[in-house]
C-alpha cells in the first residue's frame, strides 16, 4: 500500500509542478521561466556581436557583415509578422495545458497499474541472507575457500570443506576434482572413494565412468560392510542391464541392512527389477545370485569356479569357457580374479572377432580401459 | 519499493514526454505559457528519469535479484564499482542510461535556453519530447529494466568478464553524451525548418551543443579504442568493426557540423547544408543504435540479439530520419541564401573540409552496410574489413590533412592563397626537417609511412604556426607579441589545439602502423624472448584470487635497452559465477611507446605461448584525442556565457575593459 | 580574381563534382577488390581456384581435432558435410573450444589446408557467429542447439 502512497504523491507533485509552470502570468513574475520575445532576441544578438568584437573573436568587417545580416533578418521577420499571418489564438492554451497536466499523470498511473508489480517487495542481498540465516552467502564461502586453497593447495581440511560444498552447489566436476585432490593427499578410505565416485557419476549425468566404478570397487574392498559404494555399484549394474551383477550387488547391499535405512526401499525395488528382467535371459550357466545367500551353496560355487579356472589355466579352453569364468568371478565380486582371468583369456585367444562377448563383458567391468 | 517507484517514474517520464511534444507542436506559436509548460516538462522528465535510474542502480548495488536485470547481469561478489557499471553493461540498462542523457540534454536546453525566442524553444523541446516519448516507450514496452523475478534467485549470473573493467564505467557514458547531444542539434534543425527561423543566431545556439557532443564523442571513441586495445588482448586499437564505425560516422558528421556552423555563424552562408548536417549527425547516431541493438550484426560490442527490438528501432529510425529529411526537402528551398564568398577563402576551405568529411562518412557507411544489404538481397556472405576502410578512408583523409593547416590562415570572404603559402613555408620546412630526422633515427627508408609522418608533423606544426602568426612573433617586438599571446581569445587557442591534436594522433597512428614489431613464442619459466631490443623473461607463475574470479598470473620481467628492469603482469582469469575465462594483457609504457604482452595457453611441458608487441609512439594517438577534447572544453568554457542569460552578455563590456583576461 | 557571382559558384561546384567523382570511383574499386568472402568448408573445397585469395571460413571446431605445439595450432572446421584443416600461429581466443563455432580468416594453400591469419570465436557463452549459423543451416546441421 505504501507503494501506492508514494506513487500517488509523485503523481500529484508532478501535476502541480506542470500546472504551476503554465499558470497565466501577470507582469514579470517567474523570471526563471520567462522567455524572450522576438525583438528582444535581436537585441541580445546585437549585444553578442559587440561583445565578440570587444574580445577579439570577430573582426570589424565581419562584425559589420553580421550586423547587416541581423538587420535583414529583423526586417524579414517583421514583414512576415505584418504579412497577415493571423496572430495565433491563445483561447485553447489554458484548457489545453490543464488537460495535458492531468492526462499525463492519469495515463502514467493507468499504464503502471497494468504493467507494474506494486505488491512485490524488494529483496536485496542483505535481506535474503538474513532469511536464510547465513552470515555470508554460500557462493561467497566457496570463493573464500577456493582462494585460500590457491595459496595452500596441500591443505587437506580445506579440500574436505570445499568438496561437499561444490556438491551442494551442483558443481560436480569441481567436486570430483576436489575429492581427487583429497585422495592424493591422504590414504584413501571407503567414504572418500564413494564421495569421489558419486561426484563423477553426477557430473556424467548418472552414468558411472570407469574411474568411478574403480573407486567404488576399491571402497568395497576396503570396507565390505559399507553400504554406499555397494548401492552405487548395484545401481550402475542395473542401469547397464547387467542383471546378474545387479542381483548380486543388491543382495549384498540388502544383507547389510538393519531395517531402517533410507535406501532400503530403493534396494528392494532394484533387486526385484533385476531379478524379473534377469530371469528372461538364458544365462543358466551362471549360478543364480540368490544362491549366494546360502553360505554352503556359495562355497560350492566357489570351488566349481576354482576348478574351471585351474582347468583352463592348465589346458586352455574355448573362448566361451573363458567368458564364463570371467563372468563367474564378476558375479562373485572377485574383480581382481576376473581381471586376471580376462588377461589370460586375451593371451590364449588373440582373435578379436571371436571375443565379442568377452570383450563386452570386460568393457562393462572396466578392464579394457587400462589395456588400451 | 524504490524499484516500483523507479518503474513508475519511468512511465510518468514517458507520459510527460508525450505531453511535452504535443504541447510544443500545437502551441509553439503562442510561446509564453506553452513554452513555460514544455520547459517545466523537460525538467520534470529529467528528474523522473534520475529517480528511475537511481532505483535501478540501488537494485544492482544491493544485489536485489527480484529485479530480473540485476539477476542476469550482476553478482554479489562483484566489487562495488562493477555492480554499478553492470547497470549499463546490458541492453535494458544501457537504454535507461541513454534516456537519462537524453533527458539531461532536454533539461539543459530548457534551463540554458532562457534567451531563446519562446516559439523556437517550444519547438526544440517539442522535438526533444517526441524523441523522449518514442525511446522511453520503446524501453518500457520492449526492454523494461524493471522486470521482476519471483521467486527471487539466490545468486546472480554475473556480467560478461570482458565488461568487468573500469572501461565500462567511462566509455559508454562518454559516448552516450556524445551521441545524444547531437539530438539537440537535430531538434534545433527541425525547429528551424518548421519556424523558418534560420539565421546566424541559430548557428550560435547550435554550436555549443555540437561542440559538447563532439568533445564527448572524441573522448568516448578514444577511450573505447584504448579499452579494446588492452582488454581484448589482440594488440589492435581499431578493428573497423561495424559498431566502431557506428561511433565514427556521427563523429565525422559532428566534426563537419562544427565547421559548417562556424561558416553559418560568421558568414550566414551554408545554411541549408548546416541544417542537413545537423539532421544527418543525429540520424547516424540512431543508425548506430540500430546496428548495436538489433542483433543484425555480431560484434564485440553488440548486445544479445532480439529481432522484435530491431524492427521497432528500425521503424522509429524510419519515422525520425524519414520525417526529418522530408521536412528538410519541403522547407529547405524557402531558406534564404546568405553571404557570398570567393572559392579561395576561409569559407571555401571549410567547404572542402565538409566535403572530405562527409565523403568519408559515405565511405564508412557503405563499407558497414554493404555486407548487410548484400546478404539481405540474397547475395554471398562477405565481410568488409580493414583493407577497404584503410584504402578509402585513408585516401580521403590525406587531402583533408594536407589542406587542414591552410584553412585558419585564409581570410573570410576572399583569401590570398599565395600569401598563405608564404606564411606557412616555415612550418612546411620544419615538418620536412622533422620527418627526415625521424626517418634517419629509425633507419627506415622512404615509404608510405614517411609521407604519413610528414603529414602528421605538417598538421601539428601548422597549428602552432597559426598561433605564432597571430601574435606576429618575430615580426614585432617580443613584448608586444607576448601581450598579443595573452590577449588571444580562447577560440583561437581551441582551434589551434584541436588541429594540433589531430597532427599528434596522426603521428601515433602512422608510427605504430609502420614500425610496430611482434613475436609469438612458446617459453617456460626462466626463459626469455627478445624483441626490438627489449628482453622479456617469464619470471614466475602465481595463483591469485580476485573478489569474483581466480587467476593465474604470469610475471614477466622486461629489460629495456637501457638495462632498466620492470615487471609486467598478464593474467588468465576464470570468473567464479559464470565460469567464463578472460585474459588480461600486460602493458608497460616507455615514454610514448608501449610494450604489450598477451598470454596464451599452457602446453604439456608447462610452457606458455606468449605474444609480444613493441608499439612505438602508440600513446600519441590517444594523447592526440585527449588534446582535441581539451580544445573542445576550452572552447565550451568560452561559450558558456553565450548560452547563458542575456544579462551576462550585456554586462560583458563592463567586465572586459581590456581583452587581457 | 574578378569572378562573377555565377563563376564563383560554378568553380566551387566543379571542385565538388571532381572530388565526389574521384571518391565514388575509389569506393567502388575498393568494394570490388578489398572485400572478403565467407565460405563454409564444403564451398571452400569445391572452389580450389580460391587458393591464395584472402577468404573467411566458418563452422564448428571438430571434437578431438585441435592439436597444438607451442604457438602452432591446428584444428578442423566442419559444417557437418565436410571439413577443412586450419592452421594458426598465435594465441587463440579465450572462448575457442572444440565443438564450438569459429571463423578463420586467411588463405587456402596448395595442400588443401587453410592458413589462418585471424581466428574469431564467440565472445560469450550465448554467441554464435552469424555466418557460421547460416553455413550450418545450409548444411542441415542446425538443431537449434544454439538458439
Amino acid at each position: 500500500m505504501t507503494v501506492w502512497l508514494f506513487i500517488g504523491g509523485t503523481a500529484v507533485l508532478v501535476a502541480l509542478a506542470l500546472a504551476y509552470a503554465s499558470r497565466p502570468k501577470k507582469g514579470q513574475t517567474g523570471v526563471v521561466l520567462q522567455s524572450l520575445s522576438n525583438e528582444d532576441h535581436f537585441k541580445v544578438q546585437l549585444a553578442e556581436i559587440e561583445a565578440d568584437v570587444k574580445s577579439g573573436r570577430l573582426g570589424e568587417t565581419e562584425a559589420e557583415a553580421a550586423r547587416a545580416e541581423l538587420a535583414r533578418e529583423l526586417i524579414h521577420h517583421r514583414s512576415i509578422a505584418q504579412a497577415g499571418l493571423p496572430e495565433p489564438s491563445d483561447r485553447w492554451v489554458g484548457p489545453g495545458l490543464a488537460l495535458a497536466s492531468l492526462s499525463t499523470v492519469g495515463l502514467a498511473v493507468i499504464v503502471y497499474a497494468f504493467i507494474g508489480t506494486p505488491d512485490q517487495p524488494a529483496a536485496p542481498m542483505a535481506m535474503r541472507v538474513l532469511e536464510e540465516g547465513n552470515p555470508i552467502s554460500f557462493a561467497q564461502a566457496i570463493t573464500r575457500v577456493e582462494t585460500q586453497l590457491l595459496v595452500t593447495p596441500d591443505d587437506i581440511d580445506g579440500w574436505q570443506v570445499l568438496a561437499p560444498a561444490y556438491m551442494r552447489a551442483q558443481r560436480f566436476s569441481d567436486a570430483a576434482d576436489a575429492y581427487r585432490r583429497i585422495l592424493e593427499l591422504k590414504p584413501p578410505d571407503a567414504d572418500t572413494l564413494t564421495d569421489f565416485a558419486q561426484a563423477l557419476l553426477f557430473d556424467n549425468q548418472g552414468v558411472a565412468p570407469l574411474e568411478a566404478i574403480e573407486a567404488l570397487e576399491q571402497a568395497v574392498e576396503m570396507d565390505p560392510t559399507h553400504p554406499r559404494p555397494r548401492f552405487f555399484l548395484a545401481g550402475d549394474a542395473t542401469r547397464q542391464e547387467d542383471w546378474d551383477n545387479a542381483i548380486t550387488q543388491w543382495n549384498e547391499l540388502l544383507s547389510l541392512a538393519t531395517g531402517d535405512e533410507p535406501w532400503l526401499d530403493v534396494a528392494k525395488e532394484g533387486l526385484s527389477i533385476a531379478m524379473a528382467r534377469g530371469e528372461l535371459l538364458p544365462q543358466k550357466t551362471i549360478p543364480q545370485p540368490s544362491v549366494l545367500e546360502d553360505p554352503a551353496q556359495a562355497e560350492l560355487i566357489r570351488s566349481m569356479v576354482a576348478g574351471l579356472a585351474e582347468r583352463l589355466e592348465q589346458d586352455g579352453g574355448s573362448i566361451e569357457e573363458w567368458t564364463r569364468l570371467v563372468r563367474s568371478y564378476l558375479v562373485l565380486g572377485e574383480t581382481e580374479n576376473a581381471r586376471q582371468a580376462y588377461e589370460k583369456a586375451l593371451l590364449t585367444n588373440p582373435g578379436a572377432e571371436e571375443r565379442v562377448e568377452l570383450d563386452a563383458l570386460a568393457r562393462d567391468a572396466g578392464f579394457t580401459g587400462e589395456n588400451e | 519499493m524504490s524499484i516500483e517507484l523507479g518503474h513508475f517514474a519511468l512511465i510518468l517520464a514517458a507520459a510527460i514526454a508525450v505531453a511535452q511534444s504535443l504541447v510544443g507542436f500545437v502551441f509553439w506559436r503562442i510561446g509564453g505559457r506553452a513554452t513555460a509548460f514544455v520547459r517545466q516538462a523537460a525538467v520534470l522528465q529529467f528528474l523522473l528519469i534520475v529517480v528511475s535510474f537511481l532505483a535501478l542502480v540501488q537494485a544492482f548495488v544491493l544485489s536485489d535479484f527480484s529485479v530480473a536485470l540485476a539477476y542476469e547481469y550482476s553478482h554479489t561478489l562483484q566489487p562495488l564499482l562493477y555492480k554499478i557499471t553492470s547497470v549499463w553493461g546490458n541492453h535494458e540498462g544501457s537504454m535507461l542510461l541513454w534516456l537519462l542523457v537524453l533527458a539531461l540534454f532536454g533539461a539543459a536546453v530548457a534551463v540554458f535556453g532562457r534567451n531563446l525566442p519562446g516559439d523556437l524553444l517550444a519547438l526544440v523541446l517539442g522535438v526533444q519530447g517526441a524523441l523522449g516519448a518514442a525511446f522511453i516507450s520503446f524501453t518500457i514496452f520492449t526492454s523494461n529494466p524493471f522486470e521482476r523475478m519471483n521467486p527471487v534467485p539466490f545468486e546472480g549470473r554475473d556480467l560478461n568478464p570482458i565488461l568487468q573493467d573500469i572501461g565500462l564505467a567511462i566509455h559508454p557514458p562518454l559516448l552516450y553524451v556524445g551521441y545524444v547531444g547531437l539530438s539537440v542539434c537535430f531538434s534545433f534543425a527541425i525547429a528551424a525548418l518548421v519556424s523558418g527561423r534560420v539565421d546566424a543566431a541559430w548557428a550560435r545556439w547550435v554550436r555549443p551543443w555540437a561542440l559538447a557532443s563532439w568533445t564527448f564523442l572524441t573522448l568516448g571513441i578514444a577511450m573505447g579504442s584504448y579499452w579494446a586495445y588492452y582488454e581484448l588482448g589482440w594488440g589492435g586499437w581499431w578493428f573497423w568493426d561495424p559498431v566502431e564505425n557506428a561511433s565514427l560516422m556521427p563523429w565525422l558528421a559532428a566534426t563537419a557540423l562544427l565547421h559548417s556552423a562556424l561558416v553559418m555563424e560568421k558568414r550566414v552562408a551554408l545554411k541549408v547544408w548546416t541544417i542537413f548536417l545537423a539532421i544527418l549527425a543525429f540520424s547516424l547516431s540512431l543508425l548506430g543504435m540500430f546496428l548495436v541493438r538489433s542483433g543484425i550484426l555480431t560484434s564485440v560490442h553488440s548486445f544479445a540479439a532480439d529481432p522484435t527490438r530491431g524492427m521497432v528501432i528500425l521503424a522509429m529510425l524510419a519515422v525520425a530520419i524519414g520525417g526529418a529529411f522530408a521536412l528538410f526537402a519541403l522547407r529547405a528551398r524557402t531558406l534564404r541564401v546568405g553571404g557570398l564568398f570567393a572559392p579561395i577563402s576561409r569559407e571555401g576551405a571549410l567547404i572542402l573540409n565538409n566535403l572530405f568529411l562527409s565523403t568519408a562518412v559515405v565511405a564508412v557507411l557503405v563499407g558497414t552496410l554493404y555486407p548487410l544489404i548484400l546478404q539481405a538481397a540474397g547475395g554471398p556472405m562477405i565481410s568488409v574489413g580493414a583493407p577497404f576502410f584503410d584504402l578509402t578512408f585513408g585516401a580521403l583523409m590525406v587531402p583533408l590533412l594536407i589542406l587542414l593547416p591552410l584553412g585558419p590562415f585564409l581570410a573570410w570572404k576572399r583569401g590570398d592563397f599565395i600569401a598563405v603559402i608564404q606564411r606557412l613555408a616555415g612550418a612546411a620546412g620544419l615538418a620536412l626537417l622533422l620527418m627526415v630526422v625521424t626517418v634517419l633515427l629509425v633507419g627506415g627508408q622512404v615509404s608510405l609511412a614517411t609521407f604519413g609522418l610528414l603529414l602528421g608533423f605538417w598538421v601539428a606544426i601548422g597549428a602552432i604556426a597559426e598561433i605564432v602568426d597571430r601574435i606576429r612573433l618575430g615580426r614585432i617586438p617580443f613584448g608586444q607579441s607576448w601581450r598579443r599571446l595573452k590577449g588571444l581569445p580562447k577560440t583561437a587557442w581551441s582551434t589551434a589545439l584541436a588541429h594540433f591534436g589531430v597532427g599528434i594522433a596522426v603521428l601515433g597512428i602512422v608510427s605504430v602502423s609502420a614500425w610496430e614489431t611482434e613475436k609469438v613464442v612458446s617459453i617456460g619459466v626462466g626463459e626469455s624472448v627478445t624483441l626490438s631490443g627489449y628482453e622479456v623473461r617469464l619470471n614466475d607463475v602465481q595463483q591469485i584470487a580476485g573478489s569474483n574470479y581466480v587467476a593465474e598470473r604470469v610475471v614477466f620481467d622486461v629489460i629495456a635497452p637501457d638495462q632498466s628492469v620492470r615487471s609486467a603482469f598478464s593474467e588468465k582469469r576464470v570468473y567464479t559465477a559464470s565460469r567464463q575465462p578472460s585474459t588480461e594483457a600486460g602493458i608497460l609504457t616507455y615514454g610514448l611507446s608501449q610494450f604489450y604482452i598477451s598470454l596464451g595457453d599452457r602446453d604439456e611441458e608447462g610452457n606458455r605461448v606468449v605474444r609480444v608487441w613493441y608499439k612505438p609512439y602508440i600513446t600519441l594517438m590517444w594523447y592526440g584525442a585527449v588534446i582535441m577534447a581539451f580544445a573542445g572544453f576550452l572552447s565550451l568554457s568560452d561559450r558558456r556565457l553565450r548560452v547563458g542569460a542575456p544579462k551576462t552578455a550585456r554586462q560583458k563590456p563592463k567586465q572586459q575593459p581590456e581583452p587581457a583576461e | 580574381m574578378a569572378l562573377t557571382r555565377k563563376q564563383k559558384r560554378l568553380s566551387i561546384i566543379a571542385v565538388l563534382g571532381v572530388v565526389l567523382a574521384l571518391a565514388t570511383t575509389l569506393i567502388l574499386t575498393a568494394l570490388r577488390d578489398e572485400i572478403v568472402f565467407f565460405f563454409s568448408p564444403t564451398e571452400l573445397l569445391e572452389r580450389s581456384e580460391l587458393a591464395g585469395q584472402s577468404v573467411r571460413v566458418g563452422g564448428l571446431v571438430l571434437e578431438g581435432s585441435w592439436t597444438k605445439e607451442g604457438e602452432n595450432n591446428s584444428f578442423d572446421v566442419s559444417d557437418g558435410a565436410s571439413e577443412v584443416t586450419v592452421t594458426y600461429v598465435g594465441i587463440l581466443p579465450d572462448l575457442f573450444r572444440e565443438g564450438q563455432g569459429v571463423i578463420a580468416e586467411g588463405q587456402l594453400i596448395e595442400d588443401g589446408t587453410f592458413d589462418a591469419s585471424t581466428v574469431l570465436a564467440k565472445h560469450d557463452e550465448n554467441y554464435m557467429p552469424k555466418e557460421v549459423e547460416q553455413a550450418l543451416k545450409e548444411q542441415g546441421n542446425w538443431q537449434g542447439k544454439y538458439e
